[in-house]
């Protein structure tokens, strides 16, 4: 019992930037690899340019990922790098949604 | 697009492992470069071991290895990340792998490179020269192609042999049907059938970024 409250009390600790549906595509995305161009990350979240600038924007301003931006044969290329506070806050949220849902099941018996 | 409702935690490993994989073909990974360059390694030495060669064919040996070169970039940068380029970070035993190797080759050729230029000039025909100069050039442009393009295992393989067969060629000799033979064509065709794994791999992938797009 005290290990659904504590499982259940980890929901209200969430990161709420993380929760974001959208950005929370993204840092799974950026996840995944060191370095991760635009044009992959809307590939794989399926969120528009407009959308996905403005969640970046909003990632990069806390310090989760960084935007780096490069000519390649003239034609400019932006590409994401999730940081080491970045990754530890998505993997936090995987953990606490985890245990989160693992609470609920739990309760549900 | 907007997004209404959290994605589920097995959503998020998917969007990871998908990226994961895809940016294995940056580098890890050759594919169709990897079944070229199999190919090449294969058709080269029988041309070299059953044909006869004079001067000027033995000049069209110095193209197999830039060709593969060229082609297995091409193939990473054009094709394999198609949907944008995403690289991962090396890991510590691949980055002592990839430097120890090239370190090795970079001592052979160091070691050929300067057996070859003490050789006595005097005596030696114009072309004879230029058969030392061209094999010395490969021996030693080798190490530095191995560290900035060659990065796995097969493509090691393939691109040693390749300039080995071009050096050796160049330099007014060639590989016959003996133990070489073994080496030629097995290593070929292990490159071949993993190319074409790793192609198959790359179809699969291909379809789940693109039904990840259709999801949303």
């Amino acid at each position: 019992m005290s290990d659904d409250r504590g499982g259940m009390r980890g929901v209200l600790d969430i990161d709420r930037l993380v929760h974001e549906p959208a950005r929370l595509l993204i840092l799974s995305v950026l996840a995944g690899a060191e370095d991760v161009e635009f044009k992959f990350v809307e590939t794989a979240t399926g969120l528009t340019k407009g959308n996905l600038s403005s969640h970046a924007t909003k990632l990069e301003e806390a310090g989760y990922l960084k935007v780096t931006k490069k000519f390649r044969d003239r034609t400019p290329v932006t590409s994401f790098r999730i940081t080491a506070a970045g990754r530890a806050a998505f993997e936090a949220y995987c953990a606490q949604l985890s245990s989160a849902l693992a609470a609920v099941k739990r309760a549900r018996k | 697009m907007q997004t209404s409702s959290s994605p589920r935690p097995s959503d998020l490993l998917h969007r990871k492992d998908v990226t994961e994989r895809y940016a294995k073909f940056a580098r890890d990974a050759s594919g169709l470069g990897s079944v070229f360059g199999g190919v090449l390694l294969i058709v080269t030495w029988a041309v070299g071991a059953l044909a006869s060669l004079d001067g000027v064919v033995r000049v069209f040996f110095a193209l197999p290895p830039i060709a593969y070169v060229i082609v297995n970039q091409s193939f990473k940068s054009k094709y394999y990340q198609r949907f944008g380029r995403v690289t991962a970070s090396l890991s510590t035993s691949q980055r002592y792998w990839h430097f120890s190797y090239v370190a090795f080759m970079a001592i052979v050729g160091i070691v050929v490179g300067a057996a070859i230029v003490t050789q006595p000039i005097a005596g030696a025909s114009p072309s004879e020269l230029m058969q030392r100069g061209a094999y010395a050039a490969f021996v030693l442009a080798h190490p530095i192609v191995v560290a900035r393009y060659l990065w796995t295992a097969e493509e090691k393989v393939v691109g040693t042999a390749l300039f080995c067969e071009a050096a050796v060629t160049l330099g007014g000799q060639h590989y016959g049907v003996d133990i070489m033979a073994l080496v030629f064509v097995g290593f070929g065709g292990a490159a071949i059938l993993k190319g074409l794994a790793q192609h198959r791999d790359f179809r699969k992938l291909r379809a789940q970024l693109e039904a990840l797009q259709e999801a949303i």
